[in-house]
């Protein structure tokens, strides 16, 4: 684009807006890092618990819950971090991203903590959640396999909630599996192909 | 009946600018450069007249050893895009 001088037609000016809006349309992805992120720690707890109450037979089968967090945090931030640093551009999306899963984080804590202080399974309402948070992030990035992996946590939350708690474990690893990482690789296979185009 | 047209927006690269912005919450100097295609003397000038106008925002800060300029859309700015886009059309019809 150059100077102020060039007379524009109505035509080119409208050719111009829809270019601009495009562009910065496009400018939205997701490389679907965190999902693969939390979705293999997800993963790894479940069947990490599940491992401990079936073989070890231990009573504190739930330390690979509490390890989750503090393992998953600091590596998200930092990632976060680095990424802020080199971002030149935030679109009104990255916004709605981030208070969208900055709700889903707040709303997991809440439901865990009180399931857990009534003696009840949170893994229902876990996949209830992160399914509303899939099904959400899916639309927004028009990405139908996080929209199918949405309704997988969904289905998975109706099953966990007739399962006994050790199978719930496993309902869990599955769902998360089919609804964050394949969803999660094939946004980094699409960013990375965008990226080198 | 045809209504004026904004001549600090019936410009190539201010109304790519101000375009650009509406669609985003904000955006580095060199981000704008890279997808209007202007040269930085030219961006600089153009980015001035906008903000001289309140129609866009321009944050200057640093990252790094490096200056680093942000620009972002004013609610004046959207207005006055919103308009521009209402007088485009009417001489269309």
């Amino acid at each position: 684009m150059q100077t102020e001088e060039k007379n524009l037609s109505h035509t080119e000016s409208l050719a111009i807006i829809r270019n601009m809006i495009t562009v910065a349309k496009n400018n939205f992805t997701d490389n679907g890092f965190h999902f693969l992120l939390w979705g293999v720690l997800v993963i790894l707890a479940s069947l990490g618990q599940y491992f401990l109450a079936v073989v070890i037979q231990t009573e504190h089968n739930d330390l690979p819950w509490l390890a989750m967090p503090i393992v998953g945090a600091p590596i998200a931030f930092i990632y976060e971090w680095r990424k802020g640093k080199h971002e030149k551009v935030k679109t009104h999306f990255d916004r709605i991203f981030t208070y969208l899963w900055m709700a889903v984080g707040i709303t997991l804590f809440l439901v865990i903590f009180l399931s857990v202080k009534n003696q009840m399974s949170p893994i229902p309402f876990i996949l209830t959640i992160v399914g509303l948070g899939a099904f959400v992030s899916g639309n927004i990035l028009n990405f139908k396999s996080l929209i199918f992996g949405a309704i997988v946590f969904w289905v998975a939350a109706i099953l966990a909630g007739f399962a006994a708690p050790l199978n719930q474990l496993l309902i869990n690893a599955v769902a998360t599996f089919i609804g964050y990482i394949i969803p999660g690789i094939l946004l980094w296979r699409s960013y990375k192909t965008q990226v080198n185009v | 009946m045809f209504k004026p047209l904004d001549p600090l927006l019936h410009s190539e690269l201010r109304l790519g600018i101000v375009s650009l912005l509406v669609s985003v919450k904000e955006a580095e100097f060199s981000f704008i450069k890279e997808k209007t295609g202007a040269t930085s003397g030219n961006l600089s000038i153009q980015l001035q007249k906008l903000y001289e106008a309140d129609y866009i925002m321009i944050e200057k800060s640093f990252r790094g050893n490096y200056p680093l300029t942000t620009c972002s859309i004013t609610k004046k700015g959207i207005e006055a895009f919103e308009k521009y886009v209402e007088a485009i059309k009417s001489y269309l019809k």
